[in-house]
């Protein structure tokens, strides 16, 4: 369960103090699937950041079964990515120097798991996502669609509780999005994994089961 | 992170960065071979030297002088830019003697020597300037140190073709393997039994102090008997006590010599190496100055030591420019990969793993410049050696110019490998310290 007790943030800019969350609260239950909507600079991605341990909020609590993550050192953060968390990126983010094999497994090699472990399980993650054909190929050498899938499979790898997905559908075609998101709802079904996406298409997130709206770095209900 | 996916990946990491870590390797290289042949060369000019000194001077004997400085001081010739020293009474019958202000042992200073424990025998120093050395076929006349050693010390010396002298010869001779050469001899055997005139004459600086007038010079005839092997002595031609004692006294021109007055120096036996130093302190208190074997070898190795630290510090200074180029290159790499970065802490890596990462690229920076800096080094060594065999060395086959300690290859890799990781500490901190969210964003 994810728990978010009157959560802000805030940066510093120049001389200005950016307000990008302003007291959230909000509780995910295990298994939720659903999406965060708002605007550019709403704050939906801050929000996410802080979710997925990358973040710390300013002020308030961030509970993630029972670990106060806002208390949690950077080694602890670390962990916490690394063994409960998926991300998927608007702009996927692979490395352009690793194969498809090895983008996928990278976040293994953190988590210290034996060299054909790693292959097993990346092959295995990118049978499901459907590109079981492709794993010797470079990301250049696929389509968006195709590197959307390879970055969710490695957000798969670890078995995470929670997948992340941010603007998932961002720089891919409406046809392609379809399919990004069917993929996402399966694995939420199949592998009961709690799924937020952050987006701005109303159309994608009608498709999940609860759709939070953010504006302002506050919540609207 | 698995310690050889670390590896791994500083490895293709900097692979990856082709030419530019090539580049910053070179300069490795470079301090590193400059390090591994200044060393080698240092410890070949060394060994070289030490070996000669030590087939010279027997290990278990010391000198002693009637000066208390001589030992202490490196120079115990005239006075060089300071003021004249006073002459007294009693200073060195031997003329040249007063350059050095020095007196000249009497034989009641002999007996006090010899008597002192673990003493075993005490022998002047003969001074023996002779003019040339000719063959007694052959007016062609060559230069010559005349020498006339203690049994114990002529025993080191190695012949390579005669024998050493018998009890009570005279008129014999043991010459320098350079000689048979200029003498025309194909083999030293052949120099055995030939016969040499040696040409002395009276040193006129004592002369002009008496007031007497030189004599004229004197050609003595000598018989070969050996020849020893070739050292850096290539003038040395050694003969007995006998003649040694009858040539001082006419080049002094001094009855007493050997007998009353037994010049400045005198070389002292001692029963076992491990006494030297306490006969010496025994000596020194007398009031004499002494120089042992280890005291010059020692200053011979003090000096080629700081020989190899000043030529060494060429390549340290060649290192620090090279690691310079590495912090420049690690930090042009973090930017470059700031978003590979972020990506890696996105999927768990923590701050260390990624400072690890970076120090590992920079030792590996290191020690791949000094591992072909070392190879490098000691290939540059043999063309030295090569070279100066052909040259300066031809005639000492069994001596390097550059020799190349095995200690050498751990400590080049271990210098240039610790030098590099400490430049590549303020760009691993860098990247370390990344944070996720700006490096992921980072275009």
């Amino acid at each position: 369960m994810i728990e978010l007790i009157n959560v802000c943030k805030e940066y510093k800019m120049g001389e200005d103090t950016v307000h990008a969350l302003r007291g959230v609260n909000l509780v995910v239950n295990d298994g939720e699937f659903m999406a965060v909507v708002g605007s550019s600079g709403s704050g939906k991605s801050t929000l996410m950041h802080i979710i997925g341990g990358l973040d710390r909020p300013t002020d308030g609590r961030i509970v993630v079964d029972e670990d106060d993550l806002g208390a949690a050192s950077d080694m602890k953060l670390s962990k916490y990515r690394r063994e409960k968390v998926g991300f998927v990126f608007q702009s996927f983010n692979l490395q352009p120097s690793l194969t498809v094999l090895e983008n996928v497994a990278l976040p293994l090699v953190f988590t210290r798991e034996h060299r054909s472990e790693r292959k097993r399980r990346a092959e295995e993650v990118l049978e499901l996502v459907g590109l079981g054909d492709r794993l010797k190929h470079r990301p250049s050498e696929l389509s968006g669609g195709q590197r959307q899938r390879v970055s969710i499979a490695r957000a798969l790898i670890n078995n995470p509780k929670i997948i992340l997905a941010d603007e998932p559908t961002g720089n891919l075609d409406s046809k392609t999005s379809e399919k990004i998101v069917d993929l996402l709802k399966e694995i939420n079904s199949i592998r009961k994994a709690t799924v937020i996406i952050v987006t701005h298409d109303d159309k994608i997130a009608s498709q999940t089961k609860r759709i939070i709206h953010i504006s302002d770095g506050g919540l609207l209900n | 992170m698995n310690f050889s996916d670390l590896i791994l990946m500083a490895f293709s990491n900097l692979w990856r960065a082709g030419l530019r870590a090539w580049l910053t390797i070179f300069a490795v290289v470079i301090g590193g071979t400059l390090i591994a042949l200044m060393i080698s060369l240092g410890t070949g000019a060394n060994d070289f030297i030490l070996s000669q000194f030590r087939s010279f001077m027997p290990v278990n004997s010391l000198i002693v002088s009637t000066s208390p400085e001589f030992g202490k001081s490196g120079f115990q010739g005239p006075s060089l830019g300071g003021e004249p020293r006073e002459v007294k009474d009693g200073d060195s019958v031997l003329g040249f003697g007063h350059i050095g202000g020095q007196k000249s042992f009497t034989s009641k200073d002999i007996e006090t020597i010899r008597s002192i424990l673990h003493v075993q025998q005490v022998d002047p120093t003969y001074i023996l300037s002779a003019t040339s050395i000719r063959l007694n076929t052959s007016p062609t006349r060559y230069e010559v140190n005349l020498q006339c050693l203690p049994d114990y010390e002529l025993d080191i010396r190695r012949l390579t073709a005669g024998t050493r002298f018998a009890k009570d010869d005279v008129r014999k001779a043991i010459i320098s393997k350079q000689y048979c050469s200029v003498f025309g001899f194909d083999t030293a055997e052949e120099a055995i039994g030939k016969k040499v005139i040696i040409e002395v004459s009276q040193l006129n600086l004592f002369g002009i102090l008496s007031g007497a007038i030189p004599a004229k010079p004197r050609e003595i005839e000598f018989e070969i008997v050996g020849v020893t092997e070739r050292t850096m002595a290539s003038t040395e031609v050694i003969i007995t006590k006998n003649d040694a004692i009858e040539i001082g006294r006419f080049i002094f021109n001094n009855p007493e010599l050997y007998s009353e007055i037994w010049g400045s120096t005198l070389q002292v036996k001692v029963d076992n190496k491990a006494n030297i130093s306490k006969v010496a302190n025994d000596i020194q208190d007398l009031g004499f100055g002494t120089q042992t074997p280890e005291s010059i070898a020692a200053s011979i190795q003090s000096f080629f030591r700081v020989v190899q630290v000043i030529l060494s510090l060429f390549g340290a200074i060649a290192l620090l420019v090279a690691s310079f180029g590495i912090a420049n290159t690690l930090i042009m790499s973090v930017y470059e990969r700031t978003r590979e970065i972020g990506i890696m802490k996105a999927v768990g890596a923590t701050n260390s793993t990624i400072r690890w990462l970076f120090l590992l690229e920079a030792a590996l920076i290191g020690f791949i410049g000094g591992a072909l800096g070392v190879v490098a080094g000691w290939v540059l060594g043999r063309l030295a050696n090569v070279i100066a065999h052909m040259t300066i060395l031809k005639e000492y086959e069994a001596f390097n110019i550059s020799i190349f300690p095995w200690w050498l290859i751990p400590l080049v890799l271990i210098i240039s490998s610790i030098v590099a990781i400490i430049a590549g500490i303020i760009p691993a901190n860098r990247g370390a310290k990344l944070n996720p969210i700006d490096a992921l964003r980072y275009e």
